[in-house]
């Protein structure tokens, strides 16, 4: 029996039942569409931790050397671990914003020229301070989109050119430019400035809080992590226990360990669904064999082996698997759609969307394929087993 | 129990089909020896319970027997594994019911092509060969496509026997062909198997119908298990029992009167 024929008589079959098929596999539907609504939100849930606060970089460094360090020190690190394509410092400090009626208070921090690319953050308006500010001493500032909101009352408001006042001294400060970011990223209450403004105008004191190192692509982070350790370890003249590094990369096989018991936890939940499913398939499967023993009677007399037998209703019950699988797959992902706009209309100040990608896709057909086999299997063989005399002779 | 031939397509020699049952041991076949040859038309008769229908089932390799040989085509069949014989039903084999057992949900030419599905036969043969068999059991083209259940009774068993028909099977078994259709539709059925014969097909029809037994070359009866009686199809048309197997059929019967069947 050939693929042809078999992929006719199951139409055949299904679409002569086509309330009972449809009602059948309604387990299924339900079952794959909360597997993939689940699984785009937490993906999208991922992507947008990720992406929104800042950890899209896999390849990032964060350097703690025990002391601070300068911008001597990082020239020196660039390059006694060459491996780096950047390097970065930052200074971190708490000033007051005054305003005509409110007082706020945000973090400042102080940053080498690469901060911003090394972070991959870009501005939604103005530009970056440059060499020149740094070495002027030039009162600029790059602000958040919180900052912006809290200043002028709306976070897309473009305030560059506009002054305010900063620290103890109520010094001025222009504002150059505004940094992109969401509510729940970091840069979206912080204020930017050159770190040798910072640490002359503000501080009082030299030297970085801390460090960020971006290796090039194709570089092991955590052999980077522990050349680095040793080089600062011999460069500061001391124990590599005081120096710590920790990699983005890290964090991210953290996130994706807690995401993937995550989505676990709500698949295997989901999954009931599917088992529930895959026991309407069997059922339904089983009452088509009895009522079909007479036709599968017929068959083994007109030369059909056992094995055409089996593989007729195997198929059949994969395909309604898959044609559940389909539907499922449709109302996933409009279902995680739905709840993605759900989210960005209610929390407003984050983007949301769920991520759908093509190994929800496959691994719904694989799911689906697995459970028409595995719930199909027991009919189908005993459709197969069925005694063609005995079948010929059922009323 | 024939005449002497030289071209036997079933040599069936003292053949038992016993069933076991939770009461015990039934015994449906007890003995049975025959040889039917090329291009035969035979009838079996027999009363209810006699196992006719038993051995149509092992003449026809859906069944095996307990005991005995049965050579089909030169075949021992019960050397052949169940995949052997499907694929013996499939090319060699022809059945006709009487309750035709047509798909409902199919059209006419989908039933008729039904058996070609378990062959090599190519699809684009299929049809051709399905539409040859129809038009050899003389039903017309304008019933092709319709619903099996779309067409009157007499319209299925021509269906059902062009379906038999569809792969050339050297031997059609046909198990009352006329049950369920009236004298004028069964004798047009009938008259069709007869057209069958005369194209070199081997024919065995079970019936307990004389009028239908009364068509066949042969007749076999068949009684308790065991073929009682033979009689040949004269050129008149009468029946008459031959002298050869009278003694034979006396001693089955003393046995059976023995045995207290």
């Amino acid at each position: 029996m050939g693929i042809r024929d078999l992929l006719h008589e199951t139409f055949v079959s299904i679409s002569a039942n086509k309330g009972r098929s449809i009602l059948t596999i309604l387990g299924i539907v339900i079952g794959i569409s909360s597997v993939i609504a689940l699984t785009s939100l937490v993906a999208g849930f991922r992507n947008m931790l990720l992406g929104e606060m800042g950890f899209s970089q896999a390849r990032m460094v964060m350097i703690w050397a025990g002391t601070s360090m300068t911008d001597s020190d990082l020239d020196a690190l660039q390059q006694g671990v060459p491996e780096y394509e950047m390097i970065a410092g930052g200074s971190y400090y708490w000033a007051n914003v005054t305003t005509p009626t409110e007082q706020y208070s945000y973090s400042i921090l102080g940053i080498s020229q690469s901060y911003f690319d090394l972070m991959g953050l870009e501005l939604q308006h103005g530009s970056m301070f440059d060499e020149e500010d740094s070495r002027r001493l030039n009162r600029v500032i790059i602000i958040g989109r919180g900052i912006c909101f809290d200043l002028f009352g709306n976070e897309d408001f473009n305030p560059v050119g506009q002054a305010i006042r900063l620290g103890d001294n109520q010094d001025q400060y222009t504002i150059v430019g505004v940094v992109n970011g969401d509510a729940i990223s970091s840069q979206y209450t912080t204020i930017y400035m050159p770190a040798q403004t910072l640490q002359k105008r503000m501080t009082g004191w030299y030297g970085y809080d801390q460090v960020w190192g971006l290796v090039y692509e194709g570089y092991d982070v955590y052999e980077v992590s522990d050349s680095t350790k040793s080089f600062l370890a011999y460069y500061f003249n001391t124990e590599e226990d005081y120096i710590y590094i920790w990699t983005m990369k890290e964090m991210i096989d953290q996130l994706n360990v807690m995401l993937a018991g995550f989505t676990v936890v709500l698949t295997a939940i989901a999954s009931i669904s599917l088992f529930v499913g895959g026991i309407g398939i069997m059922n339904m499967m089983l009452t088509s064999v009895s009522e079909r023993t007479r036709e599968i009677g017929l068959r083994r007399s007109l030369g059909a082996r056992t094995s055409d037998i089996t593989l007729q209703f195997l198929t059949e019950s994969i395909t309604l698997c898959l044609a559940g699988g389909f539907f499922g797959l449709v109302f996933g992902f409009l279902g995680a759609s739905l709840i993605s706009r759900i989210i960005s209309m209610v929390m407003t100040d984050i983007k949301f969307s769920a991520a759908i990608g093509l190994s929800s896709v496959v691994i719904a057909v694989v799911v689906c394929v697995t459970i028409g086999v595995a719930f199909g299997y027991y009919p189908a063989r005993r459709a197969a087993k069925l005694d063609p005399v005995e079948s010929l002779r059922y009323q | 129990m024939s005449d002497s031939t030289t071209d036997p397509i079933i040599q069936v020699t003292n053949l038992h089909r016993i069933y076991e049952t939770r009461a015990g041991t039934v015994p449906a076949l007890r003995g049975v020896d025959c040889t039917i040859n090329r291009s035969e038309f035979v009838a079996i008769m027999g009363p209810s319970g006699s196992g006719k229908s038993t051995l149509m089932n092992v003449l026809g390799c859906l069944d095996r027997p307990t005991i005995g040989k049965y050579i089909f085509a030169g075949t021992d069949i019960s050397t052949l594994s169940d995949n052997q014989l499907a694929d013996l039903r499939a090319t060699s084999i022809g059945f006709v019911f009487q309750s035709f057992n047509l798909l409902p949900r199919a059209t006419v030419l989908r039933n008729v092509m039904l058996p070609l599905v378990y062959t090599s036969c190519p699809h684009k043969e299929r049809e051709q060969r399905a539409r040859t068999a129809l038009r050899a059991v003389g039903l017309e083209e304008r019933f092709y496509e319709h619903k099996s259940n779309e067409i009157s009774g007499g319209q299925m068993q021509r269906v059902a026997i062009a379906r038999a028909l569809v792969n050339n099977p050297e031997l059609i078994l046909a198990d009352e062909p006329t049950g369920n259709l009236d004298t004028a539709t069964g004798e047009m059925v009938l008259q069709t198997l007869k057209v069958l014969r005369d194209q070199k097909r081997t024919i065995i029809v079970i019936t307990h119908d004389e009028e239908v037994a009364s068509h066949a070359d042969r007749v076999l009866y068949i009684r308790d298990g065991l073929f009682a009686d033979e009689w040949i199809n004269t050129p008149s048309g009468a029946l008459r029992q031959t002298d050869s197997e009278r003694s034979i059929t006396q001693n089955r019967a003393a046995l059976i009167t023995e045995g207290g069947s």
